[in-house]
């Protein structure tokens, strides 16, 4: 039987954040299951993207703004481990909240958030997607609605973008001119492939194919599936022989050509490179250099796929 | 909201034939009714479906009462050119569903389902939703564009 996905193309926080509410309004369980979550008693009105405004000046748009008779919630939701917080975060909110010491303001984040430590004030709580999607699954009682079935695994998906990542030893040793004499190497490509599919499955992301080193072709990655009115060609993943080459030294790059001037004016100042691939075709490259080492990386990855893809 | 009324504005509906023109005109409402617990479309949403280089397909229907949201589809699709039976030769489907302030979004899974299983795997399904207190509480306006 065909597997179903009714939220594919849903993976935005204002989207998820709408989702969730819906979801509380309408299922007493998931809103009993929210409110022990947070730890509140009740709920009079849930509502997403709230302008805050208090005396004619604005404090920005909360994603979840909860009343319960006595005080405000705001809750601020984050999907992507490595999503930026707006400059004004959190400051805003806590300036918007500070008169009542009733009001809450919560930050609902994956675990590993890339901000976390931006995030630490007394006047704000965080807590986890994890621990709430454990709380969903607890009893068993989201298998009798397919739609609570698929929001769980969608929001699975989306937390399970892999921590797979490089460690200080296997770093200096990506960086050693005579890797192949190193004894580390086969657990380092093993780690590179992982995060290449890591970023794959986790993104959900749609490709034509998959490359793998062969006699022709010193790389491992995937092209993306685009739009049939968009000409330019991603491809990321490892490339060996950019990997050698003095400018780059990433394993993992993202690969593109087919881009109009346009579009090479944008992704130069989103740190992409002109290289003259072997025919001297103009292609645009980025490495991940340092960011490679973060334990994010999956997630860096992608968050730059989506960007090149709204260009 | 003005920068989006712009924008959404900006997209040329001229060259299509009166169903799809009449489709595209009520997608960009309700992108620009999209309120607060909305399941909100975008623009990009909109124009990588008209930038596709085949047939577009428009189906818009209404329909209130028992199954409301698979009836306002199979319904309206039964007197268009395009059928259910049609969907597994698209490759992308964009879907506004105009909804009381107070209709289940759960309601909706049927007729995503019924798609999702017609469709080809490799097919893009995007859906929204938009909220209309004017609406009856059982009533469904679906705008489609199949590509």
């Amino acid at each position: 039987m065909k597997k179903i996905n009714l939220l594919n193309g849903l993976e935005n926080e204002n989207n998820v954040s709408a989702l969730l509410v819906n979801l509380i309004k309408e299922y007493p369980i998931i809103e009993s299951k929210w409110k022990n979550f947070l730890n509140i008693d009740n709920i009079d009105s849930i509502e997403t993207e709230i302008p805050l405004k208090r005396n004619k000046q604005e404090f920005g748009r909360i994603d979840i703004y909860i009343e319960d008779g006595s005080k405000e919630i705001l809750i601020e939701n984050k999907i992507w481990r490595y999503r930026e917080l707006e400059p004004s975060q959190p400051l805003d909110y806590i300036e918007y909240l500070k008169n009542d010491k009733n009001n809450m303001l919560i930050f609902l984040i994956p675990k590993h958030y890339h901000h976390e430590d931006k995030l630490q004030d007394k006047n704000l709580s965080i807590k986890y997607w994890e621990d709430f999607i454990l709380e969903l699954k607890k009893d068993k009682f989201y298998k009798i609605n397919i739609f609570i079935e698929q929001f769980i695994e969608f929001m699975e998906n989306i937390l399970s973008i892999s921590y797979i990542h490089l460690s200080n030893k296997e770093k200096e040793n990506i960086n050693k001119e005579f890797i192949m004499e190193n004894k580390t190497i086969p657990q380092i490509m093993k780690k590179l492939i992982s995060i290449v599919d890591a970023v794959k499955e986790g993104g959900k992301i749609k490709v034509i194919h998959k490359e793998k080193p062969t006699e022709y072709n010193n790389s491992y990655g995937y092209e993306l599936k685009l739009p049939e009115n968009n000409d330019l060609f991603i491809w990321f993943g490892i490339d060996y022989d950019i990997w050698e080459l003095e400018d780059y030294k990433s394993p993992i790059i993202i690969w593109l050509n087919n881009m109009s001037s346009e579009q090479g004016k944008l992704l130069k100042d989103k740190g992409f490179k002109y290289h003259k691939d072997e025919k001297e075709n103009d292609t645009m490259i980025y490495s991940f250099n340092e960011d490679l080492y973060n334990k994010n990386i999956s997630d860096i990855i992608l968050q730059k796929l989506k960007e090149i893809e709204r260009i | 909201m003005d920068t989006n009324k712009q924008e959404f504005e900006s997209i040329n509906s001229e060259k299509y034939n009166t169903k799809v023109k009449e489709v595209i005109e009520s997608m960009q409402k309700d992108f620009l009714d999209t309120t607060s617990n909305d399941i909100g479309l975008s623009l990009a949403d909109l124009q990588n479906i008209l930038n596709k280089n085949s047939a577009l397909h428009a189906v818009k229907g209404e329909y209130t009462g028992e199954n409301e949201a698979l009836k306002s589809l199979e319904f309206f699709m039964k007197d268009s050119s395009f059928d259910i039976q049609s969907l597994n030769k698209i490759s992308s489907v964009l879907i506004s569903f105009r909804i009381g302030s107070n209709y289940s979004i759960t309601k909706l899974t049927k007729v995503i389902e019924l798609i999702s299983e017609k469709i080809d795997d490799d097919s893009d399904l995007i859906w929204g939703t938009v909220r209309d207190d004017s609406l009856d509480k059982n009533l469904v306006i679906i705008n489609g564009l199949f590509v």
